[in-house]
């Protein structure tokens, strides 16, 4: 699939929030204060260690972008704590929550958020102090791409803060498998599969494209920024009712996700 | 945004733009040296004349007899095809005798001007499209490239991640990608380090390990050193071509082990394929 039309059906397949699934579990209502509050706590709850990709320093009065902007959780979370707040996200849906969460920001600028591709930034180069991006380049179609992008609007100087997904995961070690036989050997079916039990609609469809990649290769991609820190995070629980989301947990807290987590968290500075 | 930035940001843009242009024209005096120099002078050659010229490029390529394999000349016969670092030029007079619409760009004044001498006696050929530039900013449309050839040179641009991204723009969608880089994890720098570092400790004035092997990957006969060397992981090497067809990425190249009367040569190391698990040199091809 050629990237424009990549794009495109990522402008489409996005406007669905990116946590809309969770939500729906929630039971969250509306976007009112409230109601998105209940939703970040939860949010937080699930990814513990986000947060702490971003000390203060980094953000406060720093111009920072944020590319794919999902539920906006983070993106209100950097504004709360002084960033010069930038955000851009492909679909209209995610842009448009992100906006409204910005106008209960003092000293936000909700206009500073808008639709386009991150493989086209329009930015010049050497914009921000700090771009931030979690989960979303690899769906662009074009990572290196992206990162090439990232890497001209960052200032010299300037942190990323980076999340794609794991090529080497537990998840991947089990499901890639077990799809290839149920799919026969349909390695396009398969793919289909894979994408979808990582990102799917509420009707089921999965992402347009996702690559996964492993930490050594995004090593490479990030070739010439320094301080450059790989650390795997999040896992599966186990595929059993009732204790499903204990064992998460239970995971977690034994430090399995730091060896075959699901997502590759990744800090450095350009 | 860049016009607002506060003074240290502004500097350190300005220090990163200044480092670079330093590298740049470092790499501009450097490399007018021509890359195997040092060849040349082993195998006592005296002039550029054509016989001359055709001993360098014999013993060129019996010094890395698997090149050919990787050029693959006879399948260039009127593609459009960018070679990036240019040394002696063996490599560019191969592919424009093979018929290439062959274009060259180099940073350095030397081999520019030695691959436009072999270029003029190539019927057919166009020296003019051989010229000075820099691998970080091409001077070619997107897509205007059936294949862009790179020998041992990106390595050495300061920016390995922008050349690659400059090499991969000129290329168009299935078109070929050849390029050498050094490999981080050869037996020269995995056998070499521990030792180089512990003598950098205890010998006064001895160079670091990065020093020394960037003088044994590229140094001249008076013990300068090519400006910027960059190593880099097969892994890493992969995640540089990520979104690419077709990567394959094979270890070459070994030095002899110097024990003596035990000596093992490089050929016969070669023979033995240690190289292909631990040489110096990573040979990428791909498909854009």
């Amino acid at each position: 699939m050629a990237t424009a039309d990549v794009s495109q059906r990522n402008a489409e397949f996005w406007d669905e929030l990116c946590g809309t699934h969770m939500a729906r579990q929630l039971g969250i209502r509306d976007a009112s204060p409230q109601e998105l509050a209940r939703f970040d706590a939860a949010y937080l709850e699930l990814y513990p260690y986000l947060l702490g990709y971003f000390p203060r320093e980094w953000v406060e009065g720093r111009q920072t972008l944020e590319v794919g902007l999902g539920y906006g959780t983070l993106s209100e979370a950097l504004a709360r704590m002084g960033a010069d707040y930038h955000g851009m996200d492909i679909a209209a849906g995610p842009v448009g929550m992100v906006r409204h969460r910005l106008e209960s920001v003092p000293g936000a600028r909700p206009e500073q958020v808008q639709q386009g591709s991150v493989l086209e930034l329009p930015f010049p180069d050497a914009s921000f102090d700090l771009v931030a991006s979690i989960g979303c380049l690899h769906h662009t179609g074009d990572l290196f791409g992206a990162i090439q992008e990232v890497r001209r609007v960052l200032r010299p100087g300037g942190r990323l803060v980076l999340m794609v997904y794991n090529r080497r995961s537990l998840r991947r070690l089990v499901a890639v498998p077990v799809a290839a036989v149920r799919h026969r050997g349909e390695q396009a079916s398969a793919d289909e599969e894979m994408r979808a039990r990582y990102d799917a609609t509420s009707d089921g469809a999965a992402a347009p494209h996702t690559d996964f990649v492993t930490a050594a290769e995004l090593r490479g991609l990030l070739h010439g920024f320094k301080d450059i820190r790989v650390e795997r995070r999040n896992m599966d629980g186990l595929p059993i009712p009732y204790v499903a989301e204990h064992s998460r947990s239970a995971l977690m807290s034994l430090r399995a996700d730091r060896l075959l987590g699901l997502d590759l968290y990744v800090t450095a500075q350009r | 945004m860049g016009a607002d930035a506060s003074g240290d940001s502004r500097q350190a843009i300005l220090a990163a733009v200044t480092a670079q242009t330093g590298i740049d024209a470092a790499n501009a005096g450097f490399w007018d040296e021509l890359c195997g120099t040092n060849l040349a002078r082993e195998i006592g050659l005296t002039d550029a004349s054509p016989a001359s010229l055709a001993r360098f490029d014999q013993a060129y390529f019996d010094l890395y007899p698997y090149l050919a394999g990787y050029l693959r000349a006879d399948e260039t016969a009127g593609r459009r095809v960018l070679e990036i670092g240019l040394g002696y030029g063996t490599v560019a007079e191969l592919l424009a005798r093979a018929g290439a619409d062959y274009h060259g760009i180099d940073i350095a004044d030397g081999p520019v001007a030695m691959a436009r001498a072999r270029l003029t006696r190539v019927p057919g050929a166009r020296p003019e499209q051989v010229q000075q530039g820099s691998a970080l900013e091409l001077p070619f449309a997107d897509t205007s490239f059936d294949r862009v050839v790179s020998i041992g040179c990106l390595h050495h641009t300061g920016d390995l991640a922008r050349a690659i991204a400059e090499a991969r723009r000129v290329l168009r969608p299935g078109g070929e990608l050849l390029i050498m880089l050094y490999n981080r994890r050869s037996a020269r720098r995995v056998l070499l380090w521990p030792v180089l570092a512990a003598r950098h400790r205890v010998v006064a004035g001895a160079p670091t390990p990065e020093e020394w092997l960037r003088h044994a990957n590229d140094g001249t006969a008076d013990g300068d050193s090519a400006p910027h060397t960059d190593f880099v992981s097969v892994a890493e090497l992969r995640g540089l071509l990520h979104g690419m067809r077709d990567v394959r990425i094979d270890r070459r190249s070994i030095d002899r082990v110097p024990l003596g009367p035990l000596e093992i040569s490089r050929a016969r190391l070669m023979r033995l394929g240690v190289d292909r698990v631990a040489g110096l040199d990573l040979y990428a091809t791909a498909r854009g």
